[in-house]
């Protein structure tokens, strides 16, 4: 095997689970975010010589994978049929943590695609907002725009009321 | 980053689950290189097409174009496998084990529109090799896992369809029953709503193009599923012999589907391994596979193999897993010539070796080796010590 293959392997072994974290935020499962991460390796392998550092080769994946899901976004041929049936509420605490984690990624679901994509890369990814808007071929105020407008969503969504209750309380 | 922001991060971080697996690096290298392949290729081909216009017009061009990939040195190249679907899914799985697992908690059975359901093929020797992705449609949400209605389906495809929605006369084979292949727990993939369902279409077919596949459906109002259908067919090749569509067996995304190809019912299995063994240490079998056919058997789908051995132990008779694995086939698939067999060892380790449960010195190690379609191997061989 080639040095160039070896360590683009070891790139996908390190950088992998991080951009299917972000991927399953986006799309919801684990076989529809491996493809889409799959995708993003795939057509980062072709530019692999020209990017200079793991820096870059991370940030140009998560431009791609963005776009690829975007673009499966637009050209959907089948939707998956969303549901509001969440677990019932209960009184134990840990359960109360695993109803917020899970209505906070459901709320996620229901955003739009692109202020979807900012809340993965900016919050669950770690990206800055110049690296997101790199991500996203955008400018830094888009992704602001789309950042407020995801968080005033969230706040607006009953679901997810007791991750804003602090703030509110402030 | 604001307060608001660091909880949203906090609570995204702890709901969003770690993948359950590593990525196929073979399926990306493979179809990264398709990808440059393609560039090259066209590259080539406008160049060629540019010289020709000037020099000696378009056949060069044509020529370019018609060069055939080079196979590899072990066999045929595999085709890779078509997008969304993995290389592994157009393997072939070995026979059954003892398999124990989860029993699985019931959940609301999907309707036919709340399936998702594609199907996708690739190229082989004779015909071509296909899968079904089937998912169903979330139903619930339980601790921030998505929960996937129950796919009604206990048979494979049942028939291929053309443009306009009619069975297409491919006859259905359920494929050669010797030593069938089988996954671990296609029940789990199946009430979990997430599952593929591998089919062979080999043949020549000389008739219109098939549009959808046909799965049936296990369900009181609705009686099947159409998948749309992509990706190469048969050809109209008669010496290929008749048309035939081979159902092939379910699993989870990313396990292998593919039913045994009919010709390798003339495939034979024979091993040596050594009469005495020390106990703990069962030793590696020389493997065997040959045809016993005239004509020369194409490995694809590449099979897997399995292997057990039963003992006498102190703690008691137990059986446990040796070995499995692909044949050496995954990427270039063996072809098996009459007179020119196929040989490998496999590394044979067992749980008779687990300390204070060996195996006991005098008694008998009985091996049993399976590859699906071809019947099984059983061995034996004596604890010396």
């Amino acid at each position: 095997m080639a040095a160039s293959e070896e360590r683009f392997d070891g790139f996908v072994r390190e950088a992998s689970p991080g951009l299917l974290r972000a991927a399953w935020l986006l799309v919801g499962d684990w076989p529809a975010a491996e493809d889409l991460v799959q995708t993003a390796f795939e057509r980062t392998w072709p530019r692999w010589g020209r990017l200079l550092d793991d820096k870059q080769r991370l940030a140009y994946l998560h431009r791609v994978l963005t776009n690829a899901f975007l673009r499966g976004q637009r050209r959907k041929w089948i939707g998956e049929i969303a549901t509001g049936d969440l677990p019932r509420r209960a009184a134990v605490d840990e359960t109360d943590a695993l109803m917020l984690r899970a209505s906070v990624v459901a709320a996620v679901r229901r955003l739009p695609p692109r202020q979807r994509a900012v809340i993965a890369l900016r919050y669950l990814a770690d990206l800055t907002e110049a690296q997101t808007a790199a991500a996203m071929h955008c400018s830094t105020g888009t992704v602001k725009g789309y950042s407020a407008r995801a968080l005033a969503a969230l706040r607006a969504d009953p679901a997810v009321a007791e991750l804003f209750a602090e703030e509110r309380k402030a | 980053m604001t307060d608001i922001g660091d909880r949203l991060a906090r609570v995204l971080d702890d709901a969003v689950p770690e993948p359950p697996h590593e990525l196929d690096l073979t399926a990306i290298r493979a179809s990264a290189t398709r990808h440059g392949h393609r560039k090259r290729l066209l590259a080539a081909a406008l160049a060629a097409a540019a010289v020709a216009a000037v020099m000696i017009g378009v056949p060069l061009a044509a020529h370019q174009l018609r060069t055939p990939q080079q196979p590899g040195s072990s066999g045929l190249a595999v085709p890779p496998p078509p997008a969304m679907f993995r290389a592994s899914e157009f393997r072939m799985a070995a026979p059954p084990g003892i398999v124990i697992g989860p029993v699985l908690m019931p959940r609301a059975t999907c309707t036919p529109r709340q399936i998702s359901a594609i199907a996708a093929t690739r190229r082989t020797d004779g015909g071509v090799l296909g899968v079904i992705r089937l998912v169903g449609a979330v139903v619930n949400h339980r601790y921030g896992v998505a929960e996937r209605c129950t796919l009604p389906i206990a048979r494979g495809p049942s028939a291929l369809l053309g443009a306009d929605g009619r069975p297409l006369r491919v006859p259905l084979s359920g494929g050669d029953r010797t030593s069938p292949p089988a996954n671990p727990r296609p029940d789990i993939a199946l009430g979990e709503g997430n599952a593929i369902w591998g089919f062979a279409w080999l043949g020549s077919w000389c008739g219109a193009p098939a549009r959808a596949i046909e799965i049936p459906l296990d369900h009181p109002r609705h009686a099947s599923l159409r998948a749309p259908l992509r990706g190469p067919q048969p050809g109209c090749e008669p010496a290929s012999g008749a048309s035939t569509l081979i159902d092939g067996i379910p699993g989870e995304p990313g396990e292998p589907v593919q039913p045994p190809r009919p010709d390798y019912a003339s495939l034979r299995l024979t091993a040596q391994i050594e009469p005495g063994t020390t106990s703990g240490q069962l030793a590696p079998i020389n493997l065997t596979l040959r045809t016993i056919g005239s004509a020369p058997v194409t490995l694809d789908p590449c099979p897997a193999y399995a292997g057990r051995d039963d003992a006498t132990a102190r703690s008691g008779g137990f059986g446990d897993p040796i070995s499995s694995g692909y044949l050496p086939c995954t990427k270039h698939a063996a072809v098996i010539r009459p007179g020119r067999p196929l040989h490998w060892t496999i590394p044979a380790t067992s749980l008779v070796q687990t300390p204070g449960t060996g195996a006991i010195p005098g008694t008998t190690v009985y091996v049993q080796l399976g590859i699906a379609g071809v019947p099984q191997l059983h061995l034996q061989t004596t604890v010396l010590r």
